[in-house]
């Protein structure tokens, strides 16, 4: 069978889906290795999908109180989550991002307050290279917890296991 | 995007190729050969070209202003020129009545159709203002990565198509499962996977 063209973009949907029950896991704390517990909470909006193209369905959970409760229920029955809005915590660091699945990538991502304006009027490339930092920092974190969730989800524990686990906090 | 001040949106990508020895001279010469440049009131739908970051306006990036660091920060600029499709009907349909009252006859062949929409067109471009859009590029050059300020399909492929025929270098689109850059072992493990049922009904 010719798999080199096969969409892959699931394991997309599997991560985040995976990554929100690891936050929850901990109370939003996740460990990662060599840098330490950092905090990811699913906030305000999340779109999930099944089936492909006109014969796919879509479940949007928004607002600014929700508990994504209906996420879980669309998860219960078959739906994976396409995009979410996260909140990442590394150190003392905050930013949140809109992130898509699919193709793995970021939207309207608010950046933590930088320099003050005084010394941003002064300063407008170091502000731009903190910029580029934090980003790059967000990004890099995401790419981690990918490879972390991608060396369970290949692992034979996958599915004796993480399935069986994040099965009985769907039901929570 | 956002590098200056707000919110950022951003694709990643790997930038395949090398860049020439003296590549500090040759992104000099490329970026500027292939700067924004204003359409010319004619009939062009589209104008793709970098701009610098901070000024949108500078198109002569004096003093290597895109260099920051280990990056390159620019911009893209797209004006595109839109015409709405029902003033585009009107237009036709106000020809074609017009056509059919100089000649006498009441009856237009296709030919003839296809070639006012044309020409009503070309027209209708000519008197179109372009609606310009702006997206910010950050390259690391050493490590071979880039982000792009959009998500929208039409603008990832003008940009992939400007930044190669600028740079001579290829992009490729940055998704983390993409089997051509982990190892052989790790490719065939990837592509075995089959989606995993979360579902209640299943056991």
């Amino acid at each position: 069978m010719d798999v080199s063209n096969k969409d892959l973009s699931f394991l997309g949907r599997e991560f985040l889906t995976w990554l929100w029950f690891k936050s929850e896991e901990r109370g939003g704390a996740i460990m990662v290795p060599d840098v330490g517990d950092i905090e990811i909470v699913f906030v305000r909006k999340l779109i999930l999908e099944s089936g492909e193209g006109q014969y796919s369905e879509t479940v949007e959970c928004k607002g600014i109180y929700s508990d994504l409760n209906e996420g879980k229920a669309a998860l219960r029955k078959g739906k994976k989550i396409k995009e979410a809005r996260i909140k990442l915590g590394i150190k003392s660091d905050e930013c949140e991002f809109t992130f898509k699945a699919d193709n793995f990538q970021f939207q309207t991502m608010k950046l933590p307050a930088t320099l003050n304006m005084d010394e941003e009027e002064k300063d407008k490339e170091g502000r731009i290279l903190e910029r580029i930092y934090l980003t790059e920092t967000a990004i890099g974190m995401m790419e981690k917890l990918f490879s972390l969730f991608l060396d369970k989800r290949l692992s034979p524990a996958w599915n004796s296991e993480e399935v069986t686990r994040i099965k009985k906090w769907m039901q929570e | 995007m956002g590098l200056i001040k707000g919110t950022l949106t951003l694709s990643k990508y790997r930038v395949i190729g090398s860049l020439p020895d003296n590549f500090k001279d040759f992104i000099d010469n490329q970026i500027k050969l292939f700067a924004f440049r204003e359409l010319s009131i004619g009939e062009s739908e589209k104008s793709v070209g970098w701009t610098s970051l901070e000024n949108v306006l500078d198109t002569d990036f004096e003093y290597a202003n895109y260099l920051l660091a280990d990056y390159l920060i620019f911009s893209l600029r797209i004006d595109r020129k839109i015409i709405s499709s029902s003033l585009l009907n009107l237009k036709v349909l106000e020809a074609e009545r017009k056509f059919i009252a100089e000649r006498g006859k009441d009856k237009i062949y296709r030919e003839e159709r296809a070639e006012i929409k044309e020409r009503v067109y070309l027209s209708l471009l000519k008197q179109t203002p372009p609606i310009p859009s702006f997206y910010e590029i950050c390259w690391n050059v050493s490590q071979g990565w880039l982000l792009f300020g959009s998500l929208s399909e039409k603008v990832r492929e003008d940009f992939e198509d400007l930044f190669k025929r600028t740079f001579k270098l290829t992009l490729q689109r940055f998704i983390p499962w993409d089997t051509k850059y982990v190892d052989s072992q790790m490719a065939e493990r990837i592509l075995s996977a089959n989606s995993s049922n979360f579902s209640s009904s299943s056991t």
